[in-house]
């Protein structure tokens, strides 16, 4: 159905595809560009994303937390993130989301401690307890900082070479190659979305109704499955004409230059010295 | 002169059951440059995925330099290697050529599957890079490439084999006239080395260059005519009954001229 401002949920599946290529694209333009974590070699930044994402766990203390912020902030200004897309990226909506799924444990029913904020509906006990609200607080800032180094390390690294960092962590060839053809056809596979859309568009100038949307999801989703369907069998005798005999071969070679364990050991510092200060009450 | 190819009665249906070959006789000399013609859909692309040894056929027989091509023979890894080593397929769709994440590594697949020496590999692969002038996005996603770009490309991941016979199914379709010229020119460097080169086309513009025999593949999923270019492609009843031709009217000033659409054809 058209709404008042004249967009079909047909228009706004094409406007997410055309926003996951222009992702696609910013991320490879971040990739390339010179700036620090672009300049480590892959296997220094999945060292690093471990290491953080076990920091994260392990902490409860918010200050902490604000130190690992203001971390993944300097990391995105020295890789020349654009820092407001990098924020938006990762600050908008999923705060909102783990909030909405931590909200319940605010409640002194759950998490009982000093109540900041009484509230009793019909005998039924809805007040927020401190201990509950930093509870609630320490969970959003453990899943939003996660995200943010995720985000940061794909970011600034190629999908590709991303991939390969991991064949170094023995995660099987063949695992690494399905994943890197399934990135590399998704792509394919959006454009080809996105080109028939607009094809049906410009022959009928806008989907006029949902029925008539779903008509056109249902004949792309149909032809899509074909396309594929074709493609994958043409792709499997591409390679088969190249040689592949079932098992693959893409083992990479990397040099570890000492900047990456200087980071790698740099990060590792700076954890622990925020777990000894909050030891010691300095944090 | 040796026969690389020697195909004798084949006979191909999809699993659709809709016929792609019927009854195909024919053999190419070793070193040639053979360019099987006609019109969609009449079995072009089948016949070179056959020759490639990616389908075999139903009924007759398929030799390469004395060898068959069926499916036990390609259940012999030592076969396969020397073939796929010996011939290179370059397909009509550089994205189903290009399924690695990168240039550089799409190149380098064929090599690494068959064993070539990585030192080797790489001496060829800066070589093959500077002749098909790929320097600027050899680390590049293929998804980001012209449509020309991808051909080089495609075409690289073949030629770093060196094989002896080159399979190309339409080469230059959709390339500006500047990259089309440089392909044939590599196709025909190629050959001028003893590379066997066949190709698939219904570009009648660039089949002068690059053959020394013609095939014609007409409706009926067969070879119609086979025979040299400067016969081929001067027969128009033959071209026009196998849509391959059309009448091609243009203005010289305010005279109406009408002949055949051949551009190797020089007019009044």
């Amino acid at each position: 159905m058209m709404n008042k401002f004249g967009t079909s949920f047909a228009d706004k599946s094409l406007k997410a595809a055309i926003s996951f290529l222009e992702d696609i694209f910013l991320s490879e333009e971040t990739a390339n560009k010179k700036g620090l974590l672009q300049s480590l070699d892959p296997r220094a930044k999945i060292v690093f994303l471990s290491i953080m994402l076990v920091a994260l766990l392990l902490t409860k203390d918010q200050a902490v937390f604000c130190v690992y912020f203001i971390l993944s902030l300097i990391l995105a200004f020295l890789s020349k993130i654009p820092i407001a897309k990098f924020l938006s990226r990762v600050w908008l909506f999923i705060p909102f989301f783990s909030l909405l799924i931590i909200l319940p444990s605010t409640l002194e029913v759950f998490t009982p401690g000093k109540v900041i904020l009484e509230y009793i509906i019909s005998g039924i006990n809805l007040s927020v307890t401190r201990e509950g609200v930093m509870q609630a607080f320490n969970f959003v800032m453990r899943v939003g900082l996660s995200v943010s180094f995720v985000v940061l390390v794909n970011m600034t690294t190629r999908h590709d070479i991303l991939l390969k960092g991991l064949s170094f962590f023995r995660v099987p060839d063949i695992y690494l190659a399905t994943v890197n053809m399934c990135y590399r056809y998704l792509y394919v596979f959006v454009k080809t979305v996105e080109n028939t859309y607009l094809s049906v568009k410009s022959r009928v100038g806008f989907v006029r109704d949902a029925r008539a949307g779903r008509d056109i999801a249902g004949w792309n989703i149909a032809a899509l499955w074909s396309r594929s369907y074709k493609m994958s069998n043409d792709i499997y005798n591409a390679m088969l004409s190249r040689g592949y005999d079932g098992s693959m071969n893409i083992r990479y070679q990397f040099k570890l230059k000492p900047a990456d364990i200087v980071f790698v050991c740099g990060v590792a510092a700076l954890i622990l010295c925020c777990a000894v200060f909050v030891k010691f009450g300095v944090l | 002169m040796a026969k690389i190819f020697e195909l004798k009665g084949i006979h191909y249906s999809y699993p659709s059951k809709v016929k792609a070959l019927s009854g195909i006789d024919f053999d190419i000399d070793k070193g040639c440059m053979a360019t099987v013609i006609g019109a969609n859909g009449t079995g072009k692309s089948t016949l070179l995925t056959m020759l490639d040894g990616l389908i075999f056929p139903q009924e007759g027989t398929i030799m390469f330099s004395g060898q068959e091509l069926n499916k036990e023979h390609f259940a012999d890894t030592a076969f396969v290697r020397s073939f796929r080593q010996k011939v290179g397929f370059v397909f009509q769709n550089a994205d189903i050529q290009l399924f690695c994440p990168t240039v550089r590594e799409d190149i380098m697949f064929g090599p690494m599957h068959l064993g070539l020496d990585r030192t080797e590999a790489e001496k060829r692969f800066d070589e093959l890079v500077c002749i098909l002038e790929l320097q600027n996005f050899v680390d590049r996603t293929p998804s980001q490439l012209s449509v020309g770009e991808k051909r080089k490309a495609a075409l690289a991941t073949v030629l770093i084999m060196k094989p002896e016979v080159l399979i190309m199914d339409e080469p230059t379709a959709g390339l500006d006239p500047l990259t089309t010229r440089h392909i044939i020119d590599i196709v025909l460097e190629l050959n001028s080395h003893g590379c066997t080169v066949i190709t698939a086309t219904h570009d009648l513009h660039i089949v002068n260059e690059i053959s020394n025999e013609i095939f014609i593949m007409g409706r009926d999923k067969t070879i119609v005519r086979r025979g040299k270019p400067e016969d081929i492609l001067m027969d128009t009843e033959l071209l026009r009954n196998n849509n391959l031709l059309h009448i091609h009217k243009h203005k010289h000033g305010s005279k109406l001229h009408v002949h055949p659409h051949m551009h190797f054809i020089h007019h009044e």
